[in-house]
């Protein structure tokens, strides 16, 4: 009776134990239930093997348990041992990706957001258990916490939790993720990738927001437009996921780029800026902000000649390709494909690792030197390009070859970035509209600075006795240099605007570009890394006798093989 | 070593020596040869459209849409074809008496566990490597991923010593191999399905289901991820069933 | 050479032996002998490793069969009752096999050294499922040679055949025995172990009941038995007065059962000479004494 109840505890312990390490390790429920569970178990256990020293020492030096029962017993041990090395495994996982393209490798901006990771997050998900989202889910996240043990995973089944799912309003039944830092949530549903889940932590974390505003009223490509191939809504919402605030703004309605506006876009205008307008925009980049413009051909050419004012040449031309590497499939010449080897040695362009690909692309180049600016053309097409600069050709619908000493040819610039050394050479000049009506204050321009004749600065002193219009209380005051950058504004310009519509934005690394120009002009140069890493496509194309041979091969011939070496060996082995 | 590869040598050729080897090789090829050619035209009809469309060919990817349902496939005909290539690994020797050779012979019990579990881990291995051809075509006719198909053949092979473990130790439990082949095979079949009941249950036991499926860990790897987790899995599954073998073998003489 | 000490081997509730004990110096060839299901396998295979014994110890040229069952096992060649064949392999394959596991240098030429001492050289080639009892039995010979080891171990190596194997399997046998080898042979057919074996131990139900040299088996008294053309009270009196003849029993026909001390038989023909002597034998002995010893039988 004794002994029964001895042995009843032990094994009670031993069971204790076992779910004690599975529950702790296996499962990470580690409450203090479970803690208490696992030490009544040891307690047990100890007992039962102390109280039963010298029948264990007897039995287990008798023959039959060392070989017999003794089996049962060592397979069982066997048992907890596995276990136990799975949960090790389990905790102390590594893994390796060997795809080629490193499908299951985080992106190296992803690894980089993950180590930058300051203040713990708690990302919850609720999937429903088992269903392929979750397991795809838990294998992401699995490649941050290799990274960074900031980022806790906690996975809920909305089913089991009702109260949770609640709390956090769950009503996808595909699933959502939270992410918790403190107060601060950050949303994600339906979409669990990489590229999402990283810009959530970037919202969480960044303590800055930096607002992009694009300008609007020219014909430019439409901030809210998401769905047609036209609209740069797609590019706003990836911006919008790297943490930017994206607003439209009229320019000349506002009378000035607005203060909080650190990077202008001008997306593809299809008429002209008024004079004005470029005026506020040449004070926005003197004040140290940024600009890009992106100008198609054969539209807003005043507009694309004014920017020579910033050391570029914007040409009046069409850039065809004639290099059929460089070409899309069909050969269409004013499609440029850019790739590592088109691109110089810049910020925004190092890390791209998979191609741009532009339409319908005019020639952006450095003109002649000026002082203070610093002027870098970022890619050039391949040396069987051109820019054609007689446009008759696109109505006439004849294909023109390179016309030597007029046009660009071979290695045609088309996208340019410059640095403002020295603010105040920028020549900014009279803002106020002809109608009269407004006009703005000065900006806080160096009045000394050497004065472009072309473009006169307005004399600071000539404007106050108008009325001024000051959509922000404080005076615009150049952003304080960060990290010995140069003082003065940055600006991009690409003789393409189709690139960062909806239509060819999922091409290649499009989106990238200006993610890349907008992390650099705001400083945010460690976001800069090669933001997706979805594997190349994988075609198999086959010709009708191809299939058939495959078939033969695989349903014949190596069966067949084997039948006909198994009848072999049957009919030799029948006479032995 | 000599004595494992010893009995391995014997056991690999006695599968040659038999219809049972022969048979189930070219049911093997002929099933796995189905599978291939039916994924490769119908992934080639796909691609042939893609290619047409003016959208290009976003997401097409022959790793995971040819490539791993084909090890997908390979893994289920393994788990049919595994049990009947084990079954006899210890019931025949205790049929016909000669399991009483090795057992008297100056090796161990260990010995005799893994020269079996090696011979039939050589058969897999023939099995396994007269696919190579199949990749032989992918190469020539597209660009499988090199490492997605070489960790889908580092799964196959950790598989198949799961289900080889398994078998050995159903094999040792009968003489009757048509009853190790039925033990066997329901064995695998139920470790396979834990991973069904995973996704029909919650919580905890989801989580313990989905931990101990034989078919969850391997999926990782035919996606060319290889989880150190999950080979610590299937070469500690493996281990545990060829030391419950030994354990079993030794019983023979304890009984 | 072999050593056993109390040995008891329990198959759950049956006892297949119990307390046996018994020794066989180097060289000898020892018959064992018992009914069926007296034990004689169940002790040979716990002395090969093959079984565990319950209690109990054996040795084997001074090393414990059970913890140190490799260098054992090396030493010993077995054929078990069922010869341990691969039905499917090739008789040369099987032997070199054998012979690997047995851990010789050159297991292709002990494989054909053996194959050709137990006469199986014209069917080397062939598969032992395609072979008959008798050659399936000698490649289980072969296959105890195949490591030329000191001791041999043979379970009724020549159950199941047919006479004429069966002798050849004896001549065998003796060969074996010239080679100076110490081997245990089982077997029910008492002619072979009279042919073969100088000592004999017969058990039964498990236990030991007579163990000695076959001359000595059951003491000095030993029987033998006369037939005359002219029995009577003349020859029975005759008889008795041999020197050393203690009883003599009138069977009938002419046949005169007597009881000797030691071997007699010259002093018994010179006596019964002149009553016409036709048949003397005293080779019915051992059968007389197992049957004695394991049915219960008196003399
Ligand atoms: N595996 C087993 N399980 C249970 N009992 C067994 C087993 N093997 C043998 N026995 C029993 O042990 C006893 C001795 O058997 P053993 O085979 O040693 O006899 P034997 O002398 O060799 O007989 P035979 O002349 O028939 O070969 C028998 O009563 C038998 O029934
Ligand atoms: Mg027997």
């Amino acid at each position: 009776m004794k002994t029964t109840l001895i042995r009843g505890a032990g094994l009670l312990g031993g069971l204790a134990v076992v779910g004690f390490l599975v529950a702790y390790w296996l499962l990470e429920q580690q409450s203090p239930q479970v803690v208490g569970v696992g030490v009544v178990g040891s307690v047990l256990l100890v007992l039962f093997l102390w109280l039963d020293r010298e029948e264990l020492s007897e039995v287990s030096q008798s023959r039959a348990v060392r070989y017999g029962t003794g089996a049962a017993l060592s397979v069982a041990l066997a048992f907890g041992v596995t276990i136990a090395a799975n949960v090790l495994a389990k905790r102390y996982d590594k893994r390796w990706d060997l795809t080629s393209e490193g499908r299951y490798t985080l992106s190296d901006h992803s690894v980089s957001v993950a180590k930058g990771l300051a203040e713990p997050v708690t990302v919850l998900g609720f999937f429903q258990t088992g269903s392929p989202e979750e397991d795809s889910f838990r294998d992401l996240v699995e490649g941050y916490t290799a990274h960074t043990d900031k980022l806790q995973l906690k996975l809920v089944d909305p089913v089991q939790e009702p109260l949770l799912a609640q709390e956090y309003a769950i009503t996808s039944s595909f699933g959502t993720v939270v992410l918790v830092q403190g107060e601060k949530r950050q949303r994600l549903e339906n979409d669990f990738k990489e590229e999402p889940f990283t810009n959530a932590i970037l919202r969480l974390s960044s303590s800055k927001e930096h607002t992009i505003c694009f300008t609007t009223g020219h014909g430019e490509r439409e901030v809210d437009d998401d769905a047609s191939a036209e609209g740069i809504g797609g590019m706003v919402v990836k911006m919008e996921g790297q943490n930017y605030k994206a607003k439209p703004f009229v320019p000349l309605k506002e009378g000035a780029v607005p203060a909080d506006c650190e990077v202008v876009i001008v997306a593809g205008p299809q008429s002209e800026l008024a004079p004005q307008e470029r005026e506020m925009l040449a004070r926005h980049v003197a004040e140290g902000r940024h600009l890009i413009v992106l100008i198609d051909p054969l539209v807003a050419n005043e507009t694309a000649a004014d920017l020579s004012r910033y050391g570029l040449i914007v040409g009046d031309d069409l850039v065809l390709e004639n290099n059929p590497n460089y070409q899309l499939e069909g050969g269409d010449p004013s499609y440029i494909v850019l790739d590592k080897a088109s691109m110089d040695f810049h910020p925004i362009v190092n890390d791209m690792k998979a191609i741009a690909l532009l339409r319908t692309v005019r020639s952006v180049r450095k003109g002649p030197d000026v002082e203070g600016y610093n002027v870098q053309e970022l890619a050039r097409t391949s040396p069987q390009s051109w820019a054609e600069t007689d446009l008759s050709f696109v109505t006439a619908g004849v294909m023109p070859s390179p016309d030597e000493g007029v046009d660009l040819i071979g290695g045609v610039p088309m996208m340019a970035v410059v640095e403002v050394v020295d603010p105040s050479v920028v020549p900014v000049g009279d803002m106020s509209l002809p109608g009269g009506g407004l006009s703005l204050a000065p900006a806080p321009v160096d009045p000394a600075a050497p004065v472009d004749p072309a473009a006169p600065v307005v004399d600071p002193a000539a404007a106050p006795a108008e009325p001024v219009v000051e959509p922000v209380a404080e005076p615009v005051v150049a952003a304080t240099p960060a990290r010995g950058r140069n003082p003065g504004g940055r600006v991009l310009v690409i003789g393409d605007s189709d690139f960062a519509g909806n239509g060819l934005l999922a091409q290649g690394q499009n989106q990238d570009l200006l993610l890349n120009a907008v992390a650099w002009m705001v400083d945010e140069e460690d976001q800069i890394a090669s933001r997706s890493s979805e594997g190349a496509s994988g075609l198999l194309t086959m010709t009708g006798l191809q299939g058939i041979v495959v078939w033969l091969i695989a349903v014949l011939g190596a069966p067949g093989l084997a039948v006909a070496l198994a009848l072999r060996s049957w009919i030799q082995r029948r006479s032995l | 070593m000599r004595n494992i590869l010893a009995i391995a040598r014997r056991e690999l050729s006695a599968y040659f020596a038999t219809p049972v080897g022969w048979l189930a090789l070219s049911a093997f090829l002929l099933i796995t040869g189905f599978f291939f050619a039916a994924l490769v035209s119908l992934y080639s009809m796909q691609s042939a459209e893609q290619a047409f469309s003016p959208y290009g060919a976003p997401d097409m990817n022959l790793n995971e849409y040819l490539v791993a349902p084909f090890f997908g496939n390979t893994a289920i005909i393994l788990l049919f074809i595994v049990p009947a290539l084990t079954m006899r690994l210890f019931a025949e020797d205790r049929k016909t008496r000669a399991l009483e050779l090795l057992l008297t012979s100056p090796i161990t019990t260990t010995e005799i566990v893994l020269g079996k579990f090696v011979g039939a881990m050589g058969f897999i291995a023939v099995m396994l490597a007269c696919t190579l051809h199949y990749v032989g075509v992918l190469f020539y006719l597209g660009d499988p991923d090199v490492g997605v198909v070489a960790s889908s053949y580092l799964a196959m092979f950790l598989l198949s010593g799961a289900f080889v473990s398994v078998g050995l130790v159903t094999s040792s439990f009968t003489e009757n191999q048509v009853v190790s082949l039925v033990l066997g095979f329901g064995m695998l079949l139920l470790l396979w399905v834990l991973g069904w009941a995973e996704s029909a249950s919650t919580g905890l036991t989801a989580e313990v289901l989905g931990f101990a499926s034989l078919i969850n860990r391997m999926e990782d790897l035919t996606k060319g991820l290889i989880h150190t987790r999950d080979v610590a899995y299937y070469l500690s599954f493996i281990s545990f069933f060829l030391f419950a073998t030994h354990q079993r073998v030794e019983a023979f003489r304890w009984s | 050479m072999i050593r056993v000490e109390h040995l008891t081997k329990r198959y759950g509730a049956t006892t297949a032996i119990e307390d046996v004990s018994f020794e066989v110096p180097k060289g000898q060839v020892v018959g064992f002998l018992g009914p069926n299901g007296a034990g004689k396998s169940t002790t040979m295979r716990i002395l090969t490793g093959s079984l565990g014994a319950t209690e109990g110890r054996a040795t084997v040229d001074g090393r414990d069969v059970f913890t140190d069952a490799r260098e054992v096992k090396r030493r010993i060649g077995y054929l078990p009752e069922v010869p341990p064949l691969y039905p499917n392999m090739v008789v040369r394959d099987y032997v070199a096999f054998a012979g690997q596991l047995k851990g010789v240098k050159d297991p292709v030429a002990a494989a054909e050294r053996a194959i050709a001492r137990v006469g199986l050289a014209q069917v080397g080639h062939r598969i032992i499922e395609h072979l008959s009892k008798g050659y399936r039995q000698r490649v289980g010979l072969a296959q105890a040679l195949v490591h030329d080891p000191e001791v041999l171990i043979l379970d009724e190596p020549n159950s199941g055949l047919d006479p004429a194997q069966r002798v050849e399997i004896r001549d065998l046998l003796h060969d074996l025995v010239e080679d100076k080898r110490t081997i245990i042979l089982s077997t029910h057919v008492l002619a072979d172990i009279e042919a073969i074996c100088r000592r004999v131990i017969i058990i039964n139900k498990g236990r030991i009941v007579a163990e000695d040299d076959i001359e000595r088996l059951g003491g000095e008294q030993r029987t033998v038995t006369v037939a005359v053309a002219r029995p009577g009270d003349a020859a029975i009196a005759a008889m008795r007065a041999v020197e050393g003849v203690s009883a003599v029993v009138d069977e009938g026909e002419g046949r005169l059962r007597l009881t000797t001390d030691g071997d007699r038989r010259e002093h018994v023909a010179n006596a019964a000479a002149p009553f016409g002597l036709l048949e003397l034998s005293g080779r019915a002995r051992l059968e007389e004494i197992y049957l004695r010893l394991t049915m219960g039988a008196t003399p």
